[in-house]
């Protein structure tokens, strides 16, 4: 099983544009809102001190979020190729079980997607600080591995749920341009779900992925919030949270516990449905 | 002694029986060629000795185990087509499959490329290989859990004819030193007088088995053919249980042996001026058994 998640690493990380395009979705949201969304933002929002450190670091949850969907599918996306060019029935016949063969595409997905989501966030981190000297401290590294940790759990499952149904590469790319266009729309990076109407806003709230992206902005926005908002009344932090998607409307604002049990209980899900197809429907 | 044996295999898909009630049984250490004209039943038929699919009907016990697991470990395959990756090279492909198996030992790997001489492209990307050292490559990933019997579906197609000669080259010498059993489909049927035993899939079922020898005197005859001469006297004068007829290239004689053909010869040297004398084919037991419409 590590032989084949160690060899599709290998596959990953050898080539080079298969990377790229799986990164591209997180880099067009960075460039829309440098070239874009940032200004209005910050005009938006000038009576909160500091917008600028506290939108960088929002910027910067949304694209892990959409950092782990879109590398974690590029990682599951090898099962197809590999149905495809009969490569399966090759490791088939070894003395590994179907069990062990899906967890290796599973396993190095996961890894791919946290790998990929370290790179971001260094790559982020660095130009946030030389451009707009944002303040994040080193104290929240723990928490925030554990999430991407978890982030990228949860996307590769959701995705290997998608990929397991698919046979072939034609339909893989179809399937990844529209999640790859649709993320940033759905964890709410593109534009922020206090702009859209409530239609779009339940559609968000649907979406697991805009729930890692609200932790990853509690964690990376929580000194700079507090500092910013030190001085305003707490209603309008409250409403700048909703606005932004840090935390949504449910009967009350969701809390971060509740946004960890939905990336939880989605993770675990979908992998159930995985099991269900793969023992039922083998061969 | 049988190392596979195969009884009233079947599949079905959905309106179509691929494979109808085969058997076979196959002797350790023999080469064994699957022949059949194109969606005879020859991959499907495959697949399933080497558990890829699962019969619908039917018993395969190879090296008297029938449990699936138990069998892959006494199974190498080379598929149709390439199944190892184009990115990685040749050692790194190799190293990753042998890792899949447990209790291999690192020089497996050594010990495989050697035996496919592959030594010299052992770092390159199997990508950038040709056919030719692909398809050894192949084998090699094949060798590498050592098995008692090795399936090659259709492993030198596409391949020129240096390369198809050392391929057999190789199975030869596998065969022999290793004393590893063989079963492969091909589609050239001259490489099938090679082999030890050959079976003949038609329509999902097997309409002949033998060696090449076997089949080449049950199903085919021997052609003289008199191609310049007094042919109407030689019609005329031979004996009527002598099946003749006159074509455009000449007079067509069928005879049961080249010894029946020296006597016509011998017999009617007088009246001949140009002859040709031809064995029975490989290929014309193909046709004979399998017709000549095209699918």
């Amino acid at each position: 099983m590590f032989a084949l998640t160690k060899r599709n690493l290998k596959l990953y990380f050898r080539d080079h544009s298969g990377m790229f395009f799986s990164l591209l979705s997180s880099l067009i949201v960075l460039g829309l809102y440098i070239l874009f969304l940032k200004n209005g933002m910050v005009k938006n929002w000038q009576h909160v001190p500091n917008t600028k450190k506290l939108l960088d670091p929002w910027l910067m949850g949304g694209m892990l979020s959409v950092t782990a969907t879109t590398t974690t599918l590029m990682g599951t996306a090898q099962l197809v190729k590999d149905k495809e060019h009969h490569r399966f029935n090759d490791f088939s016949i070894t003395p590994l079980n179907s069990f062990s063969i899906q967890l290796g595409y599973f396993l190095s997905a996961v890894l791919i997607g946290f790998i990929m989501q370290i790179a971001v966030l260094i790559v982020t981190w660095v130009y946030f600080t030389s451009v707009d000297d944002i303040a994040i401290s080193l104290r929240i590294l723990p928490n925030l591995f554990s999430l991407m940790l978890l982030n990228s759990f949860c996307a590769a499952s959701l995705n290997l749920l998608i990929v397991v149904f698919l046979k072939k590469v034609t339909t893989l790319g179809t399937v990844s341009t529209i999640i790859g266009t649709a993320t940033g729309f759905f964890a709410g990076v593109y534009i922020p779900i206090g702009s859209l109407p409530h239609a779009a806003q339940t559609l968000i709230k649907l979406y697991p992925g805009a729930y890692s992206a609200s932790l990853y902005r509690r964690i990376l926005m929580h000194d700079q919030l507090t500092a910013s908002f030190r001085h305003l009344p707490s209603e309008q932090a409250v409403s700048f949270k909703k606005i932004l998607g840090i935390g949504f409307q449910w009967n009350s604002l969701t809390t971060s516990s509740q946004e960890l049990m939905v990336i939880i209980t989605v993770m675990f899900l979908a992998l159930l449905l995985v099991g269900v197809k793969v023992t039922k429907f083998e061969r | 002694m049988t190392i596979l044996q195969a009884t009233e295999l079947t599949k079905v898909y959905k309106d179509t029986i691929a494979v109808d009630h085969i058997n076979l049984n196959i002797k350790a250490g023999d080469l064994v060629a699957f022949l059949g004209p194109n969606g005879a039943g020859k991959s499907t038929t495959i697949k399933m000795l080497t558990t890829i699919l699962k019969p619908d009907a039917g018993t395969i016990r190879i090296n008297n185990l029938s449990n699936p697991n138990k069998i892959r470990e006494n199974i190498g395959i080379v598929f149709q087509e390439s199944v190892l990756d184009d990115e990685l090279t040749v050692k790194e492909n190799l190293v990753s499959r042998a890792q899949m198996y447990p209790h291999l030992s690192a020089e497996r790997v050594e010990k495989v490329i050697a035996s496919v001489r592959a030594q010299s492209f052992a770092d390159k990307l199997y990508g950038a290989l040709s056919g030719g050292q692909k398809r050894r490559i192949d084998i090699a990933r094949a060798l590498l859990n050592d098995p008692r019997i090795l399936f090659l579906d259709e492993p030198t197609t596409g391949l020129d004819i240096q390369t198809r000669s050392l391929i057999w080259e190789l199975l030869a010498q596998m065969q022999h030193q290793e004393k590893m059993t063989i079963f492969l489909t091909t589609h050239y049927l001259e490489e099938a007088e090679q082999a030890d035993d050959v079976y003949i899939i038609d329509h999902g079922r097997i309409v002949a088995e033998g060696t090449a020898a076997e089949l080449k005197e049950k199903y085919t005859n021997n052609v003289l053919l008199i191609t310049a001469g007094d042919l109407n006297a030689i019609q005329k004068d031979l004996p009527h249980n002598i099946d003749c007829r006159q074509t455009a290239k000449g007079l067509l004689i069928n005879v049961a042996s080249a010894h029946q053909g020296i006597r016509l010869l011998n017999n009617y040297i007088e009246k001949i001026t140009l002859f040709e004398f031809r064995q029975g084919s490989m290929d014309d037991v193909f046709i004979k058994l399998t017709g000549r419409e095209i699918r």
